[in-house]
């Protein structure tokens, strides 16, 4: 289930710093919008685009892969927003789909029209900055995390037939690798998860298809998914 | 002759002019003494500073003073009181509230600045140095003191003391009047009613006139039959008294049909006073009620340790003081729209429709900001107001920590350069967050659920103090494991980095920052174990 395509519905103020911060993580990212000016402005940023309606018209994305696609439904017009990310999965149940919340009234909107992952302008503003007064060294570690220019990362290492992890209880892994990386949680195939400190994660026997959270630095976690496939 | 009362005129003039010199060396000399300055302002703030901590602690003092005197004044009616309580309240007492009438008296106000600002005027418009006007200035401002309603109290509750005058210690009633002086509401109720002074003062005239014209009346009436209960002025007096106030004990009461009528009037008139009292009374509460709100709110964030200080009340400040507030921290809203103060009013926020950009807002409220607040959030409405504030706080202080809400991704200089720390753009967070979805969505919601508010898990600080500096040395000696918790890394003070996932032989000094991971009862108990563990070799 690797994204390698992501296609943005709308160009406002969000949708354009969200275009800016996936251009280069994937193979293509291409911009829907409702009208021409939108389109002129992202022509001028050198990005793929195209012009759509709300109509019932998704002939152009018959043939994409849904497994390897992303929409993220970014619309200003939280009306249009919601309807767009109907429309999307009425006519393709399997794509995964992000929309983006000015409210919370539109969010909860949008996951009852079956969006994947919300992000709530209001509440994602609001979380940093109290993590910001409240855990100011959290709040460092979590950006650099998630800052593409730092070393340090977060990887989801699925674990694959072969795999020399299989039958081994998750809190000692986590204790032999602790060494290079963090092994933080484990999802299983249900997609519950549990963490490594908790009573549950500390039991849990590594199966074929889990996904293993892991933090370290890039070297590391590729030195760490060689040394146990 | 006329020599000699030359000599003599000179002479007194220079005995004068060398007393005011004395005078104004001796005024200069109390306003520079910095021992002087300070042992006042502390009185000061003690006796009239509604502000000063400590001050609560005195009021509570002096009211216990004066129950315990009107409880032994009431113990004496029917019981013998020792010689103890009876010294007690005779003496100690009084010599207490006497203490505190001079002090009051010292404090109120400032003669020698008084004096020093007559003489520099004079020197200005060079002039000979008017002694008799200074004294003059300063006396008037002690007499205005003691001629206030509060300060004649104070002296009556001081005159127990005379105790051999039987009398005088009816005047320990008066004891019960300087309760007003230590409970706020009190006061509020006091100033309250002043602002109906002119309605108040009306009714009492009309009331008064009713009582003056039906005691005569009624005398008239009454006074000459020998079956009436009213045969002096007196006896009519009281029963109008009686008869206005509605209380009506019926032991003095009118028989002459005439004297009957009178009293119709009176009823009538009596019903009248008192609904309209009634109504002065609670309009005055009604109008002023926001009024009291607000002071009483003042108050409450001045006695505040520690604050936040929202500025601006939009959607994203709704989401942070509530998340705020569930975490038990205080939070002050400032912003100048009275619809959104009434919004934070109702999420049970201290909230002040003021506003946050004006230095003003900041000295009525009376906050000390380097002290009390924990952090300064911008969140208005634009970059330029946020910019404005900014400028605002530093202004007043340069420590306080600064969070600002970004509008347009061309101003982050700007609020920078105003002195913010961090800057948040939404629209930046939105992206980052897509893309980190994106491209590892189980990753992602893991660190979100690890973080989320109800979650039973956390990611927490715990800053390295001194006790736990002395006990543990090494990574090893944390337990981290023993109590099923991940350290993720340690802030070093010394480094001024971040070093991620440690060895065991890392060492850990005072200031470092543990950031660690765990669910939130093995991270309580990890907090205590840590501070109580025994000394590591």
């Amino acid at each position: 289930m690797k994204t390698h395509d992501v296609k943005v519905f709308g160009y406002g103020e969000f949708a354009r710093e969200i275009v800016y911060q996936v251009n280069e993580s994937y193979r293509s990212v291409s911009v829907y919008t409702l009208d021409e000016v939108s389109a002129e402005e992202v022509r001028k940023v050198g990005s793929e685009v195209h012009l759509f309606d709300l109509g019932d018209n998704w002939d152009e994305f018959k043939e994409i892969s849904m497994e390897e696609t992303l929409f993220i439904c970014a619309l200003d017009d939280d009306a249009s927003n919601v309807f767009l990310a109907i429309s999307l999965r009425d006519q393709f149940p399997d794509s995964r789909i992000i929309g983006i919340a000015s409210t919370h009234e539109h969010a909860s909107k949008l996951r009852l029209a079956g969006v994947h992952k919300v992000i709530s302008k209001l509440q994602a503003t609001a979380d940093i900055l109290i993590e910001v007064l409240e855990k100011p060294v959290v709040t460092h570690v979590v950006q650099d995390i998630l800052d593409e220019e730092t070393a340090l990362k977060t990887m989801q290492m699925v674990i694959e037939k072969g795999c020399i992890l299989i039958g081994q209880k998750l809190d000692i892994i986590a204790y032999e690798a602790q060494e290079s990386v963090i092994i933080l949680a484990v999802v299983d195939s249900k997609m519950d998860t549990y963490f490594v400190f908790t009573a549950r994660g500390y039991r849990h026997q590594l199966e074929e298809g889990d996904i293993l959270v892991i933090i370290g630095y890039d070297e590391e976690l590729e030195t760490f998914k060689r040394s146990v496939t | 002759m006329s020599e000699e009362s030359h000599h003599s005129s000179s002479y007194r003039e220079r005995y004068v002019g060398a007393f005011s010199r004395l005078v104004v060396w001796f005024a200069y000399f109390l306003e520079t003494w910095a021992f002087y300055q300070k042992v006042k302002k502390f009185f000061y703030n003690l006796l009239e500073n509604q502000n000063y901590p400590y001050k609560r602690y005195f009021d509570v003092f002096m009211m216990v003073l004066i129950f315990s005197s009107v409880f032994i004044l009431i113990r004496e009616v029917r019981h013998t009181v020792n010689d103890f309580w009876a010294l007690f309240n005779d003496y100690i007492i009084s010599v207490v509230f006497l203490v505190e009438y001079l002090l009051r008296f010292w404090v109120i106000s400032d003669s020698s600045a008084i004096i020093i600002q007559q003489y520099e005027k004079d020197e200005l418009l060079q002039r000979k140095f008017r002694l008799g006007r200074a004294i003059v200035k300063t006396l008037a401002a002690k007499w205005q003191f003691m001629t206030s309603l509060s300060a004649i109290i104070d002296l009556l509750a001081i005159m127990p003391f005379f105790h051999e005058l039987r009398l005088l210690r009816l005047f320990i009633l008066f004891r019960v009047f300087k309760i007003f002086r230590y409970t706020q509401n009190m006061q509020y109720f006091g100033k309250i009613l002043s602002h109906k002074k002119f309605e108040l003062l009306t009714l009492l005239t009309f009331a008064s006139i009713v009582v003056f014209v039906s005691s005569i009346l009624i005398y008239v009436m009454e006074a000459n039959n020998p079956n009436s209960p009213i045969n002096s002025l007196f006896d009519a007096f009281y029963w109008s008294i009686v008869t206005i106030s509605t209380v009506g004990y019926g032991d003095v009461t009118p028989i002459t049909q005439e004297g009957q009528s009178v009293a119709v009037l009176v009823i009538i008139a009596g019903v009248a006073v008192l609904s309209f009292a009634t109504s002065i009374v609670v309009t005055a509460f009604t109008e002023r009620m926001e009024e009291i709100r607000e002071n009483k709110m003042l108050s409450d964030i001045r006695k505040l340790k520690h604050f936040y200080l929202i500025c601006g009340y939009g959607e994203v400040a709704k989401q942070i003081a509530s998340k705020l507030h569930r975490k038990g921290r205080n939070v002050v809203v400032l912003d100048t729209d009275e619809t959104r103060i009434a919004a934070a009013k109702e999420n049970k926020l201290y909230a002040l429709a003021m506003d946050p950009a004006a230095l003003s807002t900041y000295q009525s409220i009376g906050v000390d900001l380097s002290q009390q607040a924990s952090a300064v959030l911008l969140l208005r409405d634009s970059d330029v107001l946020n910019v404005y504030t900014a400028l605002t706080i530093r202004h007043m202080t340069q420590t306080v920590k600064l969070l600002s809400i970004l509008h347009d991704k061309g101003n982050r200089r700007k609020l920078h350069l105003s002195g913010v720390h961090n800057i948040v753009y939404a629209q930046e967070v939105v992206g980052i967050l897509s893309r980190e979805y994106s491209g590892k969505p189980i990753a992602f919601e893991t660190m979100n659920l690890l973080r989320a508010e109800n979650s039973s898990t956390d990611m927490i600080e715990i800053v390295v103090d001194d006790l736990i500096a002395s006990r543990v040395k090494h990574v090893s000696d944390l337990g981290t494991r023993k109590h099923r918790l991940v350290l993720i890394g340690i802030s070093k003070i010394d480094e001024e980095a971040f070093l991620f996932n440690p060895k065991n032989d890392v060492e850990i000094h005072q200031g470092d920052i543990l950031v660690v991971v765990g669910e939130i009862s093995m991270l309580s108990e990890f907090r205590l174990h840590i501070h109580k563990q025994r000394k590591s070799s």
